[in-house]
C-alpha cells in the first residue's frame, strides 16, 4: 500500500497559531464577553405613542429606531424587550459594554430619533454577569476532571495511544472553539459557553465512534494483512456518513436560527457555526491523523524493543561472561551447528 | 437479533399503534371535557422568559454591600428559584444597588399569580428572632447569625432546622433566658410566636410544622432573610416583562404572547429533522419510515420527561439543547443502518445483514451513547439553572438514542421482516452481481 504524505505537522502548527493569535487578541483588545457572562449595561425608555394605545407594531418601529442609534454609536443591543411599570411602558435595552463613554450623546440621539423627552430616557445602570471568580476556578476544576476521565476511559477500553488521541482531541477541540470567538470577534455568552462544551463532548462521540470501528475492523479476520494506517483509514471511511448527518442537523439549526431578527440568537447561531468549524477541523485534520502516528510510534518503538532483544546474545553478555566460559564458546557454536545441520 | 412470526409481528402492530395514538393525542392534544380541560403534555411544560413572557422585580438594597456578598446572595436566591421550578430566571444586579429578577410564566397555573408570590416572597425583609414583638428585643438576627437551614423528618414530625454559628449560639442562649415566648420577625414585622419553656440551648434550633410545604415556606424565608444582603420590603417594583428574546412583542400574560424566537425554534428543528428523515428515506428507504415512527416516540418520551421534572424551564439553550439531542439520536441510528448496508455489500442476505447490523453496531452504539449520558449527566448534577436543564434534556436525549438505536428501530425492521420475506427493494439496497 503506497504511504499518503502526512500533512499533521502543518495542521497542528495551523492549529496552534490560531491559539496563539487568539492568546495576543485577547491580551491587546481584551475577550468580548456577553451580557449573561461579563456584565453590560441597561437602559429603559418610556414608550408613549401620540394617541391610542401602546401596540406591537409601535413598540417594534422604537425598537428599531433604538438599534439604529445604537449602530450609530458603535454599539449594538444584545438583549432588548419590554416591560409594564408604574403605568407606563418600557423599552429596555441591554449592551454588553459596561464602560459606554458617549452616553449623554447617545442619551440626545435617542431623544431626537424618537421624539420623546430627555426625562423619558433612563439613567444608564451597569448590569452584573454571572462570570466570577469562583465560577471560573469550578469551570476548571470541571474540564481537568473531564479531560482525566476521558483520558482513563480511553486508556481502559482502547490502550494508552488511544486515550491520548482523545483526550487531546477533546482539549484541542475546547482551545480552537474558543480561540476562534476570540478571533472571529464574537461575544462568549452563556449559550456560547454550552456550546463550546458540545464541542467537545461532540469531538469525544465522533472518536469514540471511529476507536470502536478500529477495534473492530482489527478483531476480524480481513484485517490480519492490513498495516495500522489502513484500518484507520478504512475506520475513518466507514464512520464519516453517521458523522457528516450529526454535523450537517446542527449547521441547518444554527442556518436558520441566523434569520431570526434577534441579536441574542444570531450571536448563538454564530457560535454554533464556529465550534462545528473546529470540530470538523480537529477529527478530520488532527484527530484521526494523530491517532494513526501514535500508533506509528508505538509500533516503531515495540519494534526498536524486539530488535534490541533479539540482538546477537554474545556480544551483550559478552561484559559479564566470565573467562573460563569463553573457551567453551567455540565447542557450543559448533555443537549448535550440527544440531542445526541435523534438524 | 431474532426474526419474528407474522403472528407476532401483527401484535406487536397492533400494540405500537396503539402507543403511538394515546401517546400522541396526550402529549400534543389540549382536551376538553365539558368544564374539565386537560392541557396537553407539550403545552404543560414551563417556558423561561428566553422564550414566553414573565415577571419581573426590583429590590432596593438596604445598605451598602461589597460584590461578593452580592453575588453570593444572589447564588442564594438561584437555589430557591431552582428548587421552585424557575431555572430559567435571571438575577442580575443593578449599579450595585438594586437586584433584578426575572421569572418565567409558570404554565400549569394559569396566571401569573405563583411568580408574583414568589417574588414578594423574595423581599420579606431580614429575619429575626425577638423576646418581645419590640425591635429592642432582638437576639438572632439571620445574616448574622444564622450558617444553614434544613428540612429534617424526626419520628414523623417535619422539623425546620435553623443552624447557627457561635455568636449564634451565645445569642440563642440568651434569648431563652430573656423569655418564654419567641417572636418570629420578617422584615421588621412579627410573623408568629412559639412557646420555649421546653426548649433547651444548643448550636441549632428545630421548629416543627405539621405540613412540608408549611415546612418548605418557612425555610425558604428564612434563607432568603439570612442573605449576606438585605432587600428593603417597601420598595419592591413588580411588573410584567416581555420574553427577553421576543420580537418586539409587548407584555401580555403568557402564552398568548406570539414569540418569534420560539416559534422559528421550533420550525428550525422541524426542519432539521425533516431533512434527516428524507435523506433517511432516500438512502435506506422504508428505514426513513420507520426512523419516523422512532422519532415520534423518542420524542413523546422526551416531552413527558421534560414535563415530568419539575425544574426544567425551556429556554433558548434547551432549543439547542433538544436539536444536538435529535442530531445525536439520527446519528445514533445511521451507526445502525450504515452498518446493515456493509453487511450486505459483503454478500449477506437481508436477514443476516440486519442480524450482523445489530451485532457489530451495538458496541459503537453503546459506547458513543453511554459516554454522552454519563457526561451530560454530569453536567445535569452539578450544573445549576439553565446549564442544569441543558445537561438534562441532552442526558434524555443522549438515553433515546440509545433505546430508538438498539431497540425501536431494529424492532420495526425486524417487524417488517417478517413480511417482507427477505427482498431488498424496500430498503433500496443497490444491486449485487450476485442477485
Amino acid at each position: 500500500m503506497n504511504k499518503k504524505k502526512s500533512f499533521l505537522g502543518l495542521y497542528l502548527i495551523i492549529a496552534f497559531v490560531m491559539i496563539v493569535t487568539a492568546v495576543i487578541v485577547s491580551l491587546t483588545a481584551g475577550i468580548n464577553l456577553g451580557i449573561d457572562v461579563g456584565g453590560g449595561t441597561q437602559f429603559e425608555v418610556v414608550v408613549t405613542p401620540e394617541s391610542g394605545s401602546v401596540t406591537n407594531k409601535f413598540v417594534q418601529k422604537q425598537e428599531d429606531i433604538i438599534k439604529d442609534v445604537l449602530k450609530d454609536n458603535g454599539l449594538y443591543a444584545e438583549k432588548i424587550f419590554v416591560q409594564d411599570k408604574d403605568s407606563h411602558v418600557f423599552v429596555v435595552v441591554r449592551i454588553a459594554d459596561d464602560n459606554i463613554t458617549n452616553r449623554a450623546e447617545i442619551v440626545d440621539d435617542l431623544v431626537s430619533a424618537l421624539e420623546i423627552e430627555e426625562e423619558a430616557v433612563s439613567e444608564f445602570s451597569i448590569i452584573s454577569g454571572s462570570l466570577t471568580k469562583k465560577s471560573v476556578i469550578w469551570a476548571s476544576v470541571a474540564i481537568v476532571c473531564i479531560l482525566l476521565a476521558v483520558f482513563v476511559f480511553g486508556w481502559i477500553r482502547y490502550k494508552l495511544m488511544s486515550g491520548l488521541t482523545l483526550t487531546f482531541s477533546v482539549l484541542l477541540a475546547l482551545m480552537l472553539s474558543v480561540a476562534l470567538h476570540i478571533i472571529t470577534r464574537l461575544p462568549i455568552t452563556f449559550n456560547s459557553i454550552i456550546i463550546m462544551l458540545c464541542s467537545a463532548v461532540l469531538i469525544l462521540f465522533a472518536l469514540i465512534f471511529v476507536l470502536e470501528k478500529v477495534r473492530e475492523i482489527s478483531k476480524s479476520k480481513s484485517s490480519e494483512n492490513m498495516e495500522v494506517a489502513e484500518i484507520i483509514s478504512t475506520a475513518k471511511k466507514r464512520t464519516l456518513l453517521p458523522l457528516i448527518c450529526l454535523v450537517a442537523m446542527i449547521f441547518v439549526m444554527a442556518v436558520v436560527f441566523v434569520f431570526i431578527p434577534v441579536t441574542y440568537v444570531q450571536l448563538t447561531a454564530c457560535s454554533v457555526i464556529v465550534c462545528l468549524a473546529s470540530i470538523a477541523y480537529t477529527y478530520y485534520f488532527i484527530a484521526v491523523s494523530l491517532h494513526e502516528k501514535l500508533l506509528e510510534i508505538k509500533d516503531a518503538t515495540e519494534k526498536a524493543r524486539l530488535s534490541r532483544d533479539n540482538s546477537p546474545a554474545p556480544q551483550q553478555k559478552k561484559a559479564v561472561r566470565p573467562k573460563s566460559a569463553k573457551k567453551l564458546e567455540p565447542k557450543k557454536a559448533k555443537k549448535a551447528e550440527d544440531n542445526k545441520i541435523e534438524v | 437479533m431474532k426474526p419474528i412470526k407474522k403472528k407476532t409481528a401483527k401484535i406487536f402492530i397492533a400494540l405500537i399503534v396503539i402507543a403511538a395514538v394515546i401517546g400522541s393525542v396526550f402529549t400534543f392534544v389540549p382536551i376538553n371535557f365539558g368544564k374539565v380541560a386537560f392541557t396537553s403534555i407539550a403545552g404543560a411544560i414551563n417556558i423561561s422568559t428566553d422564550l414566553g413572557a414573565g415577571v419581573y422585580a426590583e429590590y432596593d438594597l438596604d445598605g451598602d454591600y461589597s460584590a461578593n456578598q452580592i453575588n453570593n446572595s444572589i447564588s442564594t436566591i438561584q437555589e430557591i428559584l431552582d428548587e421552585k421550578g424557575y431555572a430559567g430566571s435571571n438575577i442580575l444586579s443593578l449599579d450595585g444597588q438594586k437586584i433584578r429578577l426575572e421569572l418565567g410564566y409558570p404554565l400549569e397555573s394559569t396566571s401569573l399569580k405563583d411568580s408574583y408570590t414568589l417574588l414578594r416572597a423574595i423581599g420579606i425583609g431580614e429575619f429575626e428572632l425577638r423576646s418581645s414583638s419590640s425591635e429592642d428585643d432582638t437576639y438572632i438576627v439571620g445574616r448574622e447569625h444564622i450558617t444553614d437551614v434544613e428540612i429534617n423528618n424526626y419520628n414523623d414530625q417535619l422539623y425546620v432546622v435553623l443552624n447557627f454559628n457561635d455568636a449564634g449560639v451565645e445569642a440563642y442562649e440568651d434569648l431563652l433566658e430573656a423569655s418564654d415566648t419567641i417572636y418570629v420577625c420578617m422584615g421588621g414585622e412579627t410573623m408568629t410566636s412559639f412557646d420555649s419553656t421546653n426548649i433547651t440551648a444548643a448550636e441549632s434550633m428545630p421548629l416543627s410544622f405539621p405540613k412540608y410545604a408549611e415546612a418548605e415556606d418557612f425555610a425558604m424565608k428564612v434563607k432568603l432573610g439570612s442573605m449576606p444582603i438585605s432587600l428593603n420590603p417597601d420598595t419592591v417594583r413588580i411588573g410584567t416583562m416581555s420574553s427577553v428574546l421576543s420580537f418586539a412583542m409587548y407584555p401580555v400574560e403568557g402564552s398568548n404572547e406570539v414569540n418569534l424566537t420560539r416559534i422559528i425554534g421550533i420550525v428550525a428543528l422541524a426542519i432539521m429533522v425533516v431533512l434527516a428523515l428524507g435523506f433517511m428515506a432516500i438512502k435506506y428507504g422504508i428505514i426513513g419510515l420507520f426512523q419516523l415512527i422512532a422519532i415520534l416516540f423518542d420524542t413523546i418520551i422526551a416531552l413527558i420527561l421534560m414535563w415530568a421534572f419539575p425544574w426544567i424551564e425551556i429556554g433558548f439553550s434547551s432549543l439547542i439543547a433538544i436539536g444536538i439531542g435529535y442530531a445525536v439520536l439520527f446519528a445514533s441510528t445511521l451507526i445502525f443502518t450504515s452498518r446493515f448496508e456493509e453487511e450486505y455489500k459483503q454478500g449477506k442476505t437481508v436477514s443476516a445483514s440486519l442480524e450482523g447490523a445489530y451485532k457489530k453496531s451495538m458496541h459503537s452504539i453503546l459506547a458513543t451513547g453511554i459516554a454522552l449520558t454519563v457526561i451530560f449527566g454530569v453536567v445535569a448534577i452539578v450544573g445549576a439553572g439553565e446549564l442544569k436543564v441543558f445537561g438534562l434534556i441532552t442526558c434524555i436525549f443522549s438515553c433515546l438514542s440509545l433505546f430508538s438505536s438498539l431497540v425501536m428501530l431494529p424492532g420495526f425492521v425486524n417487524i417488517f421482516e417478517a413480511f417482507n420475506d427477505g427482498a431488498i427493494k424496500p430498503y433500496r439496497l443497490p444491486k449485487r452481481e450476485d442477485n
